[in-house]
């Protein structure tokens, strides 16, 4: 008989069974439990990274790019709006419409943009960037859903492009790629603000609310020392005279000899490398004669040489090296004067390897010169014990070193400034898109490399090369000129060239008290003349002649006792064109008035407004001073009314625009004759628009 | 007066199961919300749910003997509709499982879960015919009860719906008095093909351990031996069937099991529903705010992914929540079996919370990447107008088994 219980099935080890079902039931609640442990609370957060990376995505918010200004606010580099149109694939319905419309107006192929409408996998794509302005009257009512129309900031070079190549250039994303705007191009850039959209898994975006959203910070301006005068002498000069002398490409430099702030340099080639690329800086030669300041300081600085030591020339012939002009014996000025090799050898000899090596080293040639931007070379500078038994005899006459022509002026500039060696700079300031002061380059001693007495003697001996040597055709009437000539053949292809040479011309003035130094390098000069005295000593002159008549000295000439960057400061305020407190914040004009010691008086509040009048104020017994207009409630960045351009200077109509931190386009050039919004209306969003016409 | 009434009631169940309903209301509702698609499926859970309860207290007052009665009935009705929507069905997906009765889908393989207990249950308990599960003929039987709808379901094909049969089968067989041995019987092929698929170390495994259970059990040489040559028989088949598969076949079936090979295909949803679940972390990231739910990552996540809007919303605090009321339920329905002088209602416990646990483990094991992705929805909480009246069924039954407990049938 089977075991039946009560039910009538086997019911009598119930108890058992219920706990293997029970232990069975936990084992699995316990499987779950776990897992669920592992992957909410032990591995939350790589989960919680993952979703992240899923579902937000950033747009940015693109700032204002800084404006590049000259050292008197002339704006070189500024921004002006253009359209682009981009799409997102999925939400275009009809891609064959949107790519019909676009073909026709912008005469491509169909094809073109239905490709970049048919891409898969993403949620944007450019159909056209960067129209040109003449289109915009076409695309104005182009609307498509899924077809995105933007705004897109381009870079515009003022004044025909002068300064161009030290401001340098940026990519189509805006990005400095060289110049200050690669050197400078985080300051630039500004802050991208962004907003976070969430995606979902369709691929959609939306934003999303509950994300703070972070607006764009604009870039800084940036203020070049370059002063867009000088820049458009150099770029006309250079030009001409590569031009004449049928050369290969030239070089031009102006530097403050006391500051070592660059006014102006520009170079050219022809030989296939890019016009972008800042020659003085990066490209290396063999300077020649215009290296033989560098034995000559120092057999001063070291008392081995008075200027009328004489020196046995050898008949002009010394060791395979010859003198353009042969004498048997010479005096070290005449040395100097008539660029003898063979009598700078000799000097060089009574110096000795170290001490020669020490000199040159202390020039700072062999490394950079620290100026602020990218893309130098430092050259190529031999130590004593690399050198053979010949380097120094041609060292010592500028060849067997590799120099760029910002060192050559440097080494100049700094016999000019009483033998103190200044760090060269580009930028003068930084200064935030409101105005306020970010970062100011001062002038940086390096190195005291010889002392005021062998400068001044040193100084001399260059003023008669001028006055009665190789430099004859730099001289410019009534204004004392220090220079040095240089004649070095090109080495090409293992050889030192017969016929292509490397002409130059270094020299600063006025020699009693040295404000300006002037470098011009002539590369393979063709047309006849070769020598610097010949070819590069009269753009010397030209350039000179043309910097002496623009201003006239007294604006980089400072007074031997004042502190330097005071009376760069100073020279601002104080000369009309460039007070211009217009538009600063009522609080950081006051500081710059009180900092510079200039009487004001004020209308209108002195706290939290902004100065929008200027006036020349003359007191009673005389003096000068300035009355600032001033209103309230507004800061720049919030002044949204349209200021009354009509009849204004299109430079400082720009000047206040970009002060005003707003979108603008600019047609044509001279004066402004319209605008738009009117004046006193809300600018809001709009782009300004200013038309110019010339008088 | 008060004991009288939990005496015949029980609360933790039908609170448990109500809890369970709600927080699938809950999630229903956060997962539509942004979807106009699917934005009445709310409203249809909801008055699904409400009808559903009228249904739960219906069944529960219902007189034992009408349920045992109707079983067989029941069991006739549902075979039909799996035959009928063969042939009248709507094909979604590849498969033929629903049809529609004014506008709500019918999916008759949800109802014919509940009928195959019930009438396994009555056959098993079938005092008059003197059922012995130990006798081969009524454990032909009773297998023939199961796989008549599982045979109809994979017609559909719907794999994973004729899976759960089997997971019902088992424990109702071993409470009814199915030897151990015979259990171990049919449980052994099984687990040597799985482990035959897993590797050739795990087949070596499950061949000692199936041996060391056959010394134990003491059988007859002659039927261990058979029993342990199927085994290796249906492991090493099981390998070589998977080699001759092509390998986007063996990739497929690869990915069921490690999402990570197929991310874009079908490890896709396992993915992001492990991204979701694992992002909630202990708190949630609260109701209507989960960025993986409501940005819609996991497609159709109302129906058997609705777990991964407890986890991200509600975070492992919620998630333990939901377990803790799955157990009550369980648990107190296990019970319920125990206690139950009734052996029909006791078997049908037992299968309503196997069919209860199976969903649970594999749709949870499902969405946690430890389980192949079939689609098995979670009990009380996916969304879905059959499944929930399927189990709202249980419900009634479970608690119509607690209220006559005490009763001899």
């Amino acid at each position: 008989m089977r075991e039946n219980n009560r039910n009538g099935f086997k019911w009598s080890n119930s108890q058992r069974k219920i706990t293997v079902i029970n232990i069975f039931f936990i084992l699995c609640l316990l499987v779950v439990l776990y897992r669920l442990f592992t992957i909410q609370i032990l591995d939350s957060s790589k989960y919680q990274i993952a979703a992240r990376k899923q579902y937000e995505s950033k747009i940015l918010l693109k700032p204002s790019r800084g404006i590049i200004f000259d050292r008197k606010m002339n704006a070189l580099v500024s921004n002006v709006n253009m359209y682009s149109f981009g799409a997102d694939p999925n939400m275009v319905d009809d891609k064959d419409s949107v790519a019909a419309v676009f073909s026709r107006i912008f005469s491509k192929d169909k094809n073109f943009y239905l490709d970049k409408l048919n891409t898969k996998n993403t949620s944007f794509v450019w159909l056209e960037r960067r129209i040109d302005p003449k289109y915009e009257e076409l695309v104005k009512d182009i609307n498509f859903p899924g077809v995105i129309k933007l705004n897109e900031p381009n870079r515009i070079s003022n004044y025909n492009g002068v300064a161009s190549q030290i401001a340098g250039m940026t990519n189509i994303d805006n990005s400095g790629i060289s110049g200050v705007e690669l050197g400078f191009n985080e300051s630039l850039s500004g802050i991208p603000g962004y907003v976070i959209m969430q995606k979902d898994g369709l691929g959609r975006k939306r934003p999303a609310v509950e994300y703070p959203r972070s607006e764009p910070v604009d870039g800084n301006n940036v203020i070049l020392t370059i002063d867009l005068n000088i820049q458009k002498i150099l770029e006309e000069e250079l030009s001409y005279a590569v031009n004449i002398n049928n050369a290969s490409g030239g070089k031009v430099v102006v530097m403050n000899v006391k500051t070592g702030e660059i006014l102006g340099m520009y170079s050219l080639s022809f030989d296939g490398s890019s016009a972008d690329k800042i020659g003085v800086i990066s490209d290396l030669y063999e300077p020649g004669s215009t290296f033989k300041i560098v034995t000559a300081a120092a057999s001063i600085e070291e008392n081995l040489m008075n200027m009328m030591d004489v020196i046995n020339t050898y008949g002009g012939e010394y060791m395979n090296i010859k003198d353009a002009h042969r004498f048997s014996k010479l005096s070290f000025r005449q040395v100097i004067e008539q660029s003898s090799n063979v009598g700078i050898i000799q000097i060089a000899r009574r110096l000795g390897q170290e001490k020669f090596y020490k000199y040159v080293r202390d020039f700072g040639y062999g490394i950079n010169t620290g100026i602020d931007l990218p893309g130098e070379m430092k050259g190529r500078l031999k130590k004593p014990v690399e050198f053979s038994p010949v380097s120094m005899n041609y060292m010592s006459i500028g060849y067997e070193i590799l120099v760029n022509t910002m060192q050559m002026t440097n080494a100049y500039a700094c016999v000019a400034n009483g033998g103190t060696l200044m760090k060269p700079y580009v930028v003068k300031k930084v200064l935030s898109p409101d105005g306020k002061l970010i970062h100011e380059n001062r002038p940086t001693e390096i190195r005291k490399v010889i002392s005021p007495r062998t400068a001044k003697t040193l100084t001399e001996l260059l003023v008669g090369v001028v006055e009665r040597g190789t430099g004859r055709d730099a001289k410019i009437e009534g204004m004392k000129i220090a220079g040095k000539t240089g004649t070095s053949q090109k080495f090409i292809d293992g050889n030192y060239s017969k016929s292509q040479y490397t002409s130059s011309f270094i020299g600063y003035f006025p020699a009693e008290n040295p404000v300006l130094v002037i470098s011009v390098i002539i590369d393979a000069p063709s047309a006849g003349e070769y020598y610097g005295g010949k070819v590069s000593a009269p753009v010397f002159r030209r350039i000179a002649e043309r910097i002496i008549n623009l201003t006239g000295l007294h604006e980089y000439s400072v007074p031997e006792t004042d502190n330097l960057t005071q009376m760069q400061d100073e020279s601002i305020v104080l000369s009309e064109e460039f007070i211009n407190l217009v538009n600063f914040d009522v609080e950081d004009a006051l500081n710059i008035l009180k900092e510079k010691n200039i009487k004001f008086e004020i209308e209108g509040p002195q706290k939290n407004g902004i100065v929008t009048e200027q006036k020349k104020l003359t007191g009673p017994s005389g003096d000068s001073g300035i009355k600032l207009v001033t209103s309230a409630g507004y800061n720049s960045k919030d002044l949204k009314l349209m200021p009354d351009f009509k009849g204004m200077s299109l430079r400082k109509c720009l000047k206040v625009l970009s002060s005003l931190g707003v979108e603008y386009r600019v047609e044509g050039f001279g004066r402004v004759i319209a605008q738009f919004p009117e004046a006193g209306s809300e600018i809001g969003n709009n782009t300004v628009v200013i038309k110019c016409e010339r008088k | 007066m008060q004991t009288k009434i939990f005496d015949r009631f029980n609360l933790i169940i039908f609170i448990s199961a109500v809890g369970l309903i709600s927080f699938g209301l809950i999630a229903i509702y956060s997962a539509t919300f942004n979807n106009e698609f699917v934005s009445g499926n709310f409203q249809k859970q909801l008055i699904s749910a409400l009808l559903g309860i009228i249904l739960v207290l219906f069944l529960m007052y219902l007189p034992p003997k009408y349920l045992m009665m109707s079983s067989y009935l029941f069991y006739g009705f549902v075979i039909l509709l799996l035959i009928l929507v063969l042939v009248i069905g709507k094909k979604t997906k590849g498969q033929i499982s629903w049809f529609n009765i004014g506008g709500f889908g019918i999916q008759p393989s949800e109802i014919a879960k509940v009928a195959t207990v019930m009438a396994l249950a009555f056959f098993l308990s079938n005092k008059h015919k003197d059922t012995d599960i130990s006798r081969p003929r009524d454990f032909l039987y009773a297998v023939g009860i199961v796989l008549i709808p599982v045979f109809l379901i994979m017609l559909q094909p719907d794999m994973g719906t004729a899976l759960v049969f089997f997971a019902i089968i088992l424990p109702m067989l071993y409470w009814a008095g199915l030897p151990n041995h015979i259990l171990f019987f049919i449980l052994a092929p099984a687990l040597s093909a799985i482990c035959g698929f897993l590797g050739t170390w795990y087949f070596i495994g499950s061949l000692i351990l199936i041996v060391a259970i056959l010394l134990i059990l003491k059988r007859k040489l002659l039927v261990s031996s058979v029993l342990l040559s199927i085994c290796i028989i249906t492991g090493l088949s099981v390998n070589l069937f998977y080699s001759k598969l092509q390998p986007y076949q063996q990739k497929r079936i690869m990915s069921m099991f490690d999402p990570e090979l197929d991310p874009l295909g079908a490890g896709y949803n396992v993915i992001q529903s492990k991204i979701a679940i694992g992002s909630g972390g202990l708190t949630g990231k609260g109701f209507m705010q989960g960025t993986q739910t409501q940005l819609k990552y996991i497609p159709e996540q109302w129906t058997d992914f609705i777990f991964c809007m407890i986890g991200e919303e509600f975070g492992f605090i919620g998630s333990i929540f939901v377990v803790l009321l799955f157990f009550l339920l369980i648990w107190n329905t296990i019970s319920t079996a125990y206690f139950s002088k009734n052996s029909f209602l006791s078997l049908c416990c037992i299968g309503f919370a196997s069919i209860i646990t199976f969903h649970i483990m594999v749709n949870l094991g499902m969405i946690m990447g430890i389980m192949p992705v079939i689609g098995i929805p979670l009990p009380f909480m996916s969304y879905g107008v059959s499944f929930l009246f399927a189990n709202m069924i249980m419900l009634g039954i479970i608690l119509n088994a607690y209220r006559n407990r005490k009763e001899y049938n």
